[in-house]
């Protein structure tokens, strides 16, 4: 994959690659994973399927994707369902990825309505992540992209940002919100 | 929209209502989608998406049959996996070749070499050139 640019030094980004790992903590009961650069970071194929969200906002606009193969869906859903490999549907495990985009979403709504930027979230969606290669990336100068990826033993998702900033007012929220944690919430969940 | 518009307004309703039209609108095309990639994946005969270097990118049951792995593990096998080493480096060097056009070729898939005749051309994705494989078995 060519990294169209460089991981942003802001505190969106940062957010929001904490925001995926505790997330992600939460929801697996995994507590030693952790967030590192991609394995492989020239490959032009994520994972095989890729759960997404987007969250929007007058400042910015995110979208969230959660790259994996049906092997390490049904591996997180074996662990926090209890359920052996051959009990777990398809579909199942891909959903299971869904419900991870998901909260990540909800989580980090959380997070900016403490900052007061007002924000919404779409429904997650799952597509297969060779549809990737078929769009071509943006390259203005307030596009950025951004990967990850968040081990846990010899396992892994891989996680793609791509980010609008359209107001960097959102920085500076953000930057007041974490010196100031107990800020006005403004969010709307649907 | 002001950062401070309160929760409940008419204009958080307004906006309310537009999301899930667009959710609406998103999960009716993600199940579309789906079948479509159902419908490309039990297709009969052999199909694939391969890079320059016989990465698989996008592969069919039938592919993933003589591969011998479960759905979407054939991400980032080698086509040399299914043929041999200098079938693979004939077609590649007429698939590298200049002008591009179509080509056919005769090679043997899999652990048993089933005999198979394939057709491979390239396309223009977003960042790379890749190629499309399909191939019928030979009876």
């Amino acid at each position: 994959m060519t990294i169209a640019k460089p991981k942003i030094e802001n505190p969106l980004h940062d957010l929001i690659r904490a925001t995926a790992l505790s997330s992600f903590c939460e929801l697996t009961t995994i507590e030693d994973a952790e967030l590192g650069p991609l394995e492989h970071p020239d490959r032009l194929v994520l994972g095989f399927k890729t759960a997404f969200i987007l969250i929007h906002s007058d400042w910015f606009d995110c979208v969230f994707k959660a790259h994996f193969s049906i092997a390490t869906a049904k591996h997180l859903l074996m662990i926090v369902g209890g359920l052996a490999e051959d009990e777990i549907e398809y579909d199942d495990a891909a959903d299971f990825v869904k419900e991870y985009t998901n909260m990540f979403g909800g989580h980090f709504l959380d997070h900016l309505a403490k900052a007061k930027i007002r924000s919404e979230l779409s429904i997650p969606t799952c597509s297969e992540g060779f549809d990737d290669i078929l769009r071509k990336k943006d390259t203005y100068d307030n596009h950025f992209y951004d990967y990850c990826r968040i081990t846990f033993g010899s396992n892994g998702l891989n996680i793609s940002l791509e980010t609008i900033i359209k107001n960097e007012q959102v920085f500076a929220n953000l930057e007041e919100s974490a010196r100031n944690p107990t800020a006005k919430r403004g969010v709307v969940m649907i | 929209m002001s950062q401070e518009e309160p929760i409940g307004s008419p204009l958080s309703k307004f906006v309310t209502s537009g999301l899930h039209s667009a959710h609406y609108l998103i999960k009716h095309l993600e199940q579309s989608k789906s079948a479509m990639e159902d419908l490309v994946y039990k297709m009969p005969g052999l199909f694939m998406v391969i890079d320059k270097s016989g990465q698989i990118l996008k592969s069919n049951r039938t592919t993933e049959d003589l591969l011998k792995v479960n759905r979407g593990e054939s991400l980032y096998k080698n086509i040399t996996d299914l043929i041999d080493q200098d079938q693979w480096q004939a077609i590649e060097s007429q698939i590298n070749s200049s002008p591009k056009q179509q080509s056919q070729h005769k090679a043997g898939f899999g652990e048993t070499k089933e005999p198979y005749i394939i057709s491979i051309d390239s396309f223009q994705a977003a960042e790379a050139e890749l190629y499309y494989l399909v191939g019928n078995k030979l009876p």
